[in-house]
């Protein structure tokens, strides 16, 4: 079986002013590819450092950690670089869409990076706008735009370069219930395409139906893993 | 991404306006500042490159400059020993001194008279009004057309055919010429070496430069060097003594000093304001770089980016300072009728260009402290 996510024994201390904090205190996760993984728990649970471990933009003390079978222990911070550029696609919780680029230029941006020629980019990404619903949208600013357009400009922005694993933190925390649903819908219809992974940190328990796998964790570590939805049985957020 | 980047710096109109405004003044200020600075330096030897045909400059020992240092004559034989040396084709006298003309009326001003040879006219400058020969007419003077004007705003308008005194003779003025913009803050009087002498006070010596062309392949400085060896006086090609006259200017007055202020105060001033405006803007845009360094923008897109930024506002605002001193210093010197010194050789375009690089440089590099040092994983921290 091919693995999004494979991670023994994670552990992550930050250390500050002689103050150690335990963020992971030993995580174990195995997650399949072409699934749609919820990382859930209470705040400080270390839910947000271990998506930024996964996504390879923070580096753990201790265990180990494959990514769509790749070793992030053996990259070093060039190679993680580029392994972020080509194979991992981003949603964040404010969306940090640039406001002096239009909607079209923003969903470019992972494409020209990864060095697609301007205007293929552009094309490119007015075609994702238009699978989002937002072909009209393509020359506005994202300050022009509702937090649920600009949250869909997001998702395209993390599908142009066809990446193998996206990561979403937060993506309808700053949405009210109707738009969260409606982006989470495009998640689903959109990210999990071609046996994409899907793996999201949330607090938001209204959107917990849309995931395969929901990890919950407390402390630093995983508390409990569930398959499938299950209503009535939503782990503690 | 370099289109994005510009589409980042122009997005702020303010702090884009107030970015290329910073540098630009940075670039006014040291430009123009140092183009009066070079127009003064001009100023110091703008006697000497009105005798653009006289080679070699020769002069007592102890002169230091021209007018400024105040003359020392030499002993009228020594233009017989300069013109007995190998290599000299001829030499001819060139006497200044310091006067007073009366103009008429109660109307007094200070005038430097100087005495040319009048065969070669030697040291007279081109002549925009009358003719040359008639300076040999009995006591024919031609004023500087800028010397003139002064006279002209004191309240005496001098034209061809009218007279005033000097040291008790009768000027009459019979033509003028246009001298190169000097330090001396009187005007120029021109006639021939004779009359010159025979007007100014009597004194013991009165022979304050003699000028000398050189054989046909000649090496000038080694003639410079036999006229030193072979008479004791001073001996120095136009260009060594035009450079004297500069450094004596600078090292003598607090000129340099006074300008060199100016010039580091507007560096100062540039880099503080660029380097301020742009690491805000740089703030200001630190989550969108946080964000474009989590999909994997490389650190050298990074720089490529902020560098772009830099070097578009240090292009704008260096051609915008540029640009306003070049038409301060046309508007200064027509307006000032020459009286401004302005001088902008490509050198110092290129100087300045330097300067604002250097600020530029500064103000990317507090920047992309800022950008590199960004950890990508402040994306997920909000």
């Amino acid at each position: 079986m091919q693995h999004a996510l494979q991670i023994n024994g994670l552990t992550k201390i930050f250390r500050s002013g002689g103050v150690e904090t335990h963020a992971l205190r030993g995580i174990d996760l195995d997650i399949p590819r072409g699934s749609l993984t919820m990382l859930v728990g209470p705040s400080g649970c270390g839910k947000t450092t271990l998506l930024s471990v996964i996504a390879g933009i923070l580096n753990h003390d201790s265990g180990s950690i494959r990514v769509l079978d790749e070793d992030l222990d053996k990259m070093d911070e060039a190679g993680r670089t580029l392994f972020r550029r080509r194979r991992i696609g981003f949603v964040f919780q404010s969306f940090n869409l640039i406001p002096a680029l239009s909607a079209a230029e923003n969903v470019s941006v992972p494409a020209i990076l990864n060095g697609m020629e301007h205007k293929l980019a552009i094309q490119h990404a007015e075609e994702l706008l238009e699978r989002v619903g937002l072909a009209e949208q393509r020359g506005k600013s994202p300050r022009d735009m509702s937090g649920g357009q600009q949250q869909r400009v997001a998702i395209a922005r993390a599908l142009i370069h066809q990446p193998d694993l996206i990561v979403c933190d937060e993506p309808t925390s700053a949405l009210d219930h109707k738009t969260g649903e409606q982006v989470m819908t495009i998640l689903r219809e959109q990210a999990l395409r071609d046996g994409r992974s899907l793996i999201i940190v949330t607090h938001d328990a209204r959107i917990l139906h849309h995931a395969d796998i929901t990890a919950t964790l407390s402390d630093g570590r995983v508390e409990s893993i569930s398959t499938g939805t299950r209503l009535g049985h939503s782990p503690q957020l | 991404m370099n289109s994005y980047a510009l589409k980042m710096l122009f997005a702020d109109r303010i702090r884009f306006l107030g970015l290329v405004l910073g540098i630009g003044f940075a670039a006014l200020i040291i430009t123009q500042q140092m183009a009066i600075f070079l127009g003064l330096l001009s100023f110091a030897h703008g006697a000497v490159d009105d005798a653009p045909t006289a080679k070699v400059w020769v002069m007592d020992p102890a002169q230091e400059s021209i007018d400024i240092s105040g003359v020392r004559a030499m002993n009228d034989t020594a233009l017989d020993r300069v013109r007995g040396v190998q290599g000299v084709a001829w030499a001819v006298e060139h006497l200044r001194t310091p006067l007073e003309c009366n103009l008429g009326g109660g109307l007094r001003r200070a005038c430097l008279l100087i005495g040319i040879d009048d065969q070669s006219w030697t040291g007279l400058p081109p002549v925009v009004e009358g003719r040359v020969e008639d300076l040999r007419q009995d006591g024919a003077v031609f004023l500087d057309v800028t010397g003139a004007a002064k006279f002209a705003r004191a309240g005496r308008d001098l034209k061809i055919g009218d007279s005033f005194e000097i040291n008790d003779h009768r000027a009459v003025v019979a033509g003028f010429v246009k001298s190169k913009k000097a330090i001396f803050f009187g005007s120029y009087v021109y006639t021939t070496a004779a009359r010159a002498k025979s007007w100014a006070p009597s004194v013991r010596r009165s022979l304050s430069y003699i000028l000398v062309e050189p054989k046909p392949g000649a090496d000038i400085p080694e003639l410079c060097a036999r006229i030193e060896k072979n008479t004791g006086l001073k001996a120095e090609t136009r260009e060594d003594f035009a450079v004297e006259c500069s450094n004596f200017f600078i090292f003598n007055t607090g000129i340099a000093i006074n300008f060199g202020t100016a010039v580091v105060l507007g560096f100062i001033v540039g880099t503080a304001i660029a380097g301020m405006l742009f690491l805000q803007f740089t703030q200001d845009n630190l989550k969108y770089f946080g964000a474009l360094k989590a999909m994997g923008a490389s650190r050298l897109t990074l720089v490529k980016m902020v560098m772009i930024q830099a070097a578009t506002v240090g292009s704008l605002g260096y051609g915008l300072g540029i640009g306003a001193a070049s038409i301060f210093g046309l508007i200064g010197v027509k307006a000032s009728r020459g009286d401004l010194g302005f001088l902008m050789p490509p050198w110092l375009l290129l100087a300045s260009a330097s300067a604002i690089f250097l600020i530029v440089t500064i103000a990317a590099a507090l920047s992309l402290r800022s950008v590199l040092k960004l950890e990508a994983a402040v994306v997920f921290r909000n």
